[in-house]
């Protein structure tokens, strides 16, 4: 095989996917919209509850509901992937005046007070932050763990250093 | 790998437990034994499973065979058909070889376009990148360096990606991700030790790609986002292989009271050329539930047998078992069963069968046992997959779970 066919099948083939990728993005907005964004929109919380307000587990499903989420779902038809019938559904809820925790504070308020409505008491939902500088904690402390990665990459860079030099 | 009789992973990935970023090595083994050759001579003729060895990274029987394919050929009771006249050796290097690296330096990339339809419902379309990701590594004597960087746009909420974010965005904005980075040293004299710093993937069953898979979900071990900072030491030998990680936390999740800290490991050993059996074990502890927020120590653990087994030549056998513990719940199970029937080479049709029960929670008392929570869950995965052109492959899932709709999804991946 020449230089020259070989050059023809990169430039041909890099062409080709990136003119599919340009037509698949220009189209792309994400992925559809989950309950949790759906539920800060009508409240208007301060975050969007995470998914274990309603589920037992992280990634959710039907047939694994808190007691707050089994009593959302008796307030209508809420079947998966239709986030529409989220404010409707807690504008029901509301009504009901459900405490599902029995800590005294109906669901719909605690919701809108950043409080886990299926835990009793003071639990706050809005906790976890993602990302690098996303920090509620104080700063300054100096960690054992990160101490010795540090002194891990130190002694690497020593080692290799001492290598090239021999 | 395993239905090529390849046991290990070091030869062809930078990982020492595999994925991501391939080597040169690894590039051109995956196009000549993965992709579809349309009537050239495929891999199956010139590097059948009968290669005799029993070896996690020696490929000299197979590369004996690859350089006498007439031999291979003249073997053969009726002469093959007239090949497709097309390159016999399509560019493999970064970008299809359109740029030309140099030997310490390593790059590739993946991105992976999912379209999700499930039918009867009130948005049963989506389509979105659901990867879209550089890799790259640098080594200079035994010293190496690398890692991904990467982008994502997920609603709020969604379990994925979050936990590998750089930038701070917590709505549904872009945001850059990094899932692995890490420095490490390879050590001993064929370079079979590794050891390396950094967030890395959790050392644990079956790296397969399908990280919504439930072993992978269950014990949050998946290529994601599950990724944790840490320091691992991996050996790849003759005969087996293993990596052990000690977990510091996700440094890009805050608070700290949430990082789970601990260790994960698996130890896999090659049977015979066809077949690898391993254990895995993972335990971690944080000060708070990542999972339900809730304020109270928690620990969680996983252990587990897993094994590869390529059975006869076009079928391969994948399976995991775990048995689940964690603070306050009973103990629970996962499970994976998958069958990959390669057809024409590049060509693979899949069924995966899963279980899980992740255990009744015993805190707050009086939780109903519900599928997956104190009963068995079944999942069942209907797959085509088609590698069509150099760093190309088509996939389409058909995805059947107790109390999940029906979902199918469709998927292009690009790899660099």
């Amino acid at each position: 095989m020449t230089t020259q066919h070989s050059h023809r099948w990169s430039s041909g083939l890099f062409g080709a996917v990136g003119a599919l990728l340009l037509s698949t993005w220009s189209g792309v907005a994400a992925a559809s919209q989950t309950y949790p964004a759906a539920v800060q929109e009508a409240l208007d919380t301060k975050c969007p509850p995470p998914c274990t307000v309603c589920h037992t587990t992280p990634t959710g499903g039907l047939g694994q509901l808190t007691k707050f989420g089994e009593n959302l779902k008796l307030q209508g038809p809420l079947p998966p992937s239709s986030p529409d019938l989220v404010a409707p559904a807690l504008a029901s809820l509301a009504q009901a005046g459900t405490d599902s925790d029995t800590d005294g504070m109906s669901d719909i308020e605690e919701l809108m007070a950043d409080r886990h409505p299926a835990v009793a008491g003071d639990t706050p939902y809005c906790v976890l932050t993602y990302g690098c500088g996303a920090r509620v904690e104080p700063r300054g402390e100096l960690r054992v763990e990160a101490a010795l990665a540090g002194a891990l990459v130190a002694a690497g860079l020593f080692w290799a250093g001492r290598r090239r030099r021999r | 790998m395993i239905r090529h009789a390849y046991g290990g992973c070091l030869t062809c990935h930078t990982d020492p437990s595999g994925g991501e970023l391939l080597t040169p090595y690894g590039r051109v083994q995956g196009d000549l034994l993965l992709r579809m050759r349309y009537g050239g001579a495929t891999a199956h003729a010139t590097a059948d499973a009968s290669a005799d060895f029993d070896s996690f990274d020696s490929f000299d029987s197979f590369d004996e065979e690859t350089e006498a394919p007439a031999e291979a050929e003249a073997e053969k009771p009726a002469p093959p058909p007239e090949p497709v006249e097309e390159p016999a050796e399509a560019p493999t290097g970064f970008l299809w070889g359109l740029i030309d690296l140099p030997e310490w330096l390593l790059l590739g990339g993946s991105y992976r376009h999912l379209n999700v339809l499930r039918p009867g419902e009130e948005e049963s379309f989506s389509t979105f990148p659901m990867q879209a990701d550089l890799y790259g590594q640098v080594q200079f004597s035994r010293f190496l360096a690398g890692g991904s960087i990467g982008v994502a746009k997920v609603e709020p909420g969604s379990p994925h990606a979050r936990r590998a974010q750089i930038t701070t965005n917590q709505g549904n904005e872009w945001n850059l991700i990094s899932r692995t980075h890490y420095v490490g040293l390879a050590l001993g004299s064929q370079n079979e030790f590794i050891v390396r710093g950094g967030r890395l993937n959790l050392p644990f069953g079956v790296r397969i790609p399908e990280h919504t898979m439930w072993v992978r979900e269950a014990t949050r071990t998946d290529r994601d986002s599950d990724q944790q900072h840490g320091v691992a030491l991996a050996y790849a030998g003759e005969s087996f292989r293993a990596e052990v990680m000690a977990i510091a936390g996700n440094y890009q999740i805050n608070p700290d009271r949430l990082r789970e800290r601990g260790y994960s490991l698996y130890l896999e050993g090659m049977l015979a050329n066809w077949a690898a059996v391993g254990v895995s074990s993972l335990f971690t502890t944080a000060e708070a539930d990542i999972a339900t927020l809730a304020e109270a120590r928690t620990n969680r653990e996983a252990h587990g047998v897993f094994a590869r087994l390529a059975v006869v030549p076009p079928l391969v056998i994948l399976a995991e078992a775990n048995v689940l513990m964690r603070t306050d719940a009973d103990a629970g199970y996962v499970g994976f069963v998958q069958a990959d029937f390669e057809v024409v080479q590049g060509l693979h049709f899949m069924a995966t069968g899963e279980l899980l029960d992740a255990g009744l929670p015993t805190s707050p008392e009086g939780v109903e046992a519900s599928p997956g929570l104190g009963q068995t869950r079944y999942g069942g995965w209907l797959s085509v997959d088609w590698f069509f052109l150099p760093q190309l492959e088509a996939r389409v899932d058909a995805v059947f779970r107790t109390d999940d709709p029906f979902t199918l999804l469709g998927q292009l991946h690009v790899y660099l």
